[in-house]
């Protein structure tokens, strides 16, 4: 960024003109690095939000010869972690990186692909398409991660069962998500 | 940290992840210590180049809600709705009455926060003062020195421009910091002499007792500790700092209201001249100029000029704030 000490030295000596001129800077890079990894608009946005909030009340101690893309990571990186861990470990992240990939097959690129939040919206949309027992066999299975004898076992159905209702949920969920997306959908 | 975990970290974050890493991947995460992962992530952004393509209207949205948080002084619109709104409710009155006046009390008090004391000299003039941690400062003419309402309360800054002599009050807890237009200065406690007119070519910290810190604030960074008797000089032009021995008559001479010039161009001597008694300089013979001098006045302007007049065989003549140096006929 050019000048960018000299907009570091007027934040310091208290310049909104000097701030704003880096975060205007700096926003879309923020948002990219902290989108990639939570894979939500809605907590991408709060992260970088608080972490630019932060930096104009604590703009006193900002270090001047460091350069101001390190400084956002060391204001960032707390909350960026710690909400890394907990969508990594969402029950439909594989899920979602799947299906997104699917849309970066396709030639069709140049639709804006859903974040995480969106694509929970439109799952459970589908869901709804289900029958009684195909949701509860499947959210079992996706969701609590119950194993298919298990299932088998709790709802007193035979294991064959149990797999017929889970491929017929299966179908008819891609049946409505492509319905949506208009891509094929075939990890679920 | 292998670059396997890298690659999969790096597929994680362009969404072209294949299920099987990313089940490899989440158990990494989940089985490595945070600061492990922080210098992945530290990795990852260092070596991010550009902003989002994508979520163009977020990113407004963003910015627009920073500029609403931070921004200083909010409108006083608000506070009007606010009173209206108190004055029908009048159930509320008393509490909305009251809250407004601790917000009204509150921007006050952070309004009083961000004003800037300064201190500014003009030609010719000198000025003692204490800043309010009790350290004392000489301004030489035409200098600049400014800082906030809230000095001394995290750390004690100041802005600074021309030339000071700094006796600084001892606190070796909250560093005292200077901010020029090229150099930074932090010390603890100690007396210098700092010359760093935005004019000059070359900048100059003359320590006399202590030790202070002294580094550029521009690329490439480079700092110098300096103890007493040496000097820091910058070279705005080639953006060197180098450290010299110095005596520190030179340099504090102004202080007893002398003039010392060591091999200086006539152009800077007068100028110097200039500054201290607060004149231009009208120089109409253009090949002295670069002529050097050497030597210490004491005496008044006049005093130094006949000195001068003596030594190059010009006139001179003051008019009104203006003095003209001539041929002599």
């Amino acid at each position: 960024m050019r000048d960018e000490k000299i907009h570091i030295r007027g934040l310091l000596d208290d310049s909104y003109k000097d701030f704003t001129v880096l975060y205007e800077y700096w926003t879309p890079h923020l948002y990219q690095f902290v989108f990639s990894l939570v894979k939500s608009r809605s907590i991408t946005k709060d992260i970088v939000q608080e972490t630019f909030i932060k930096i104009w009340i604590k703009r006193k101690q900002i270090n001047p010869d460091q350069s101001f893309k390190s400084y956002l990571f060391t204001i960032a990186y707390r909350i960026v972690l710690k909400e890394f861990r907990r969508q990594i470990n969402h029950p439909l992240m594989g899920d979602y990186l799947a299906y997104n990939n699917e849309v970066a097959l396709s030639e069709n690129t140049t639709e804006q692909k859903l974040d995480l939040d969106e694509f929970l919206i439109q799952y459970e949309k589908a869901k709804t398409k289900l029958t009684p027992r195909q949701r509860e066999v499947f959210e079992m299975n996706k969701e609590m991660q119950v194993s298919v004898s298990e299932i088998a076992d709790k709802l007193s159905l035979t294991k064959q069962s149990v797999r017929n209702q889970l491929s017929a949920s299966l179908k008819s969920l891609r049946k409505e998500l492509v319905k949506f997306t208009g891509f094929l959908f075939y990890v679920l | 940290m292998d670059d396997h975990i890298i690659d999969l970290l790096q597929k994680y974050i362009s969404g072209e992840i294949g299920s099987d890493e990313f089940s490899e991947l989440q158990e990494y995460i989940n089985h490595t210590p945070d600061k492990d992962l922080i210098f992945l992530l530290q990795q990852q952004w260092e070596n991010q180049n550009s902003g989002a393509p994508l979520y163009k209207k977020d990113i407004k949205k963003v910015i627009k809600y920073i500029k609403q948080e931070t921004a200083p002084h909010k409108t006083s619109a608000m506070l009007r709705l606010k009173l209206f709104q108190a004055g029908v409710a009048a159930l509320f009155l008393l509490l909305i009455g009251l809250s407004i006046y601790l917000y009204v009390g509150k921007q006050e008090y952070a309004r009083l926060g961000e004003r800037d004391f300064v201190m500014r000299t003009g030609k010719g003039e000198r000025v003692s003062m204490v800043l309010p941690d009790g350290t004392h400062v000489r301004l030489n003419a035409e200098s600049v020195l400014s800082y906030q309402q809230n000095f001394g309360h995290y750390n004690r800054c100041i802005s600074f421009t021309g030339e000071g002599y700094f006796e600084v009050a001892k606190d070796i807890e909250k560093q005292f910091i200077i901010h020029t237009q090229y150099l930074n200065v932090k010390v603890l406690g100690t007396t210098f002499n700092l010359s760093v007119y935005e004019e000059d070519k070359i900048l100059e910290l003359a320590l006399i007792s202590g030790t202070v810190e002294v580094s550029t604030n521009h690329e490439p960074v480079q700092t110098a500790q300096l103890h007493p008797n040496e000097k820091a000089l910058f070279d705005t032009q080639t953006k060197q700092l180098t450290i010299a021995k110095s005596f520190n008559q030179d340099e504090t001479a102004w202080i007893e209201n002398k003039l010392v010039f060591r091999s200086e161009p006539l152009k800077e001597v007068l100028r110097q001249i200039g500054r201290k008694y607060g004149v231009a300089v009208e120089m109409e013979i253009a090949d002295l100029e670069q002529d050097r001098y050497t030597g210490v006045f004491d005496e008044d302007i006049y005093g130094i000029l006949n000195i001068l007049k003596e030594h190059y065989g010009f006139e001179y003549k003051i008019d009104k704030d203006t003095l003209y140096i001539t041929k002599q006929k």
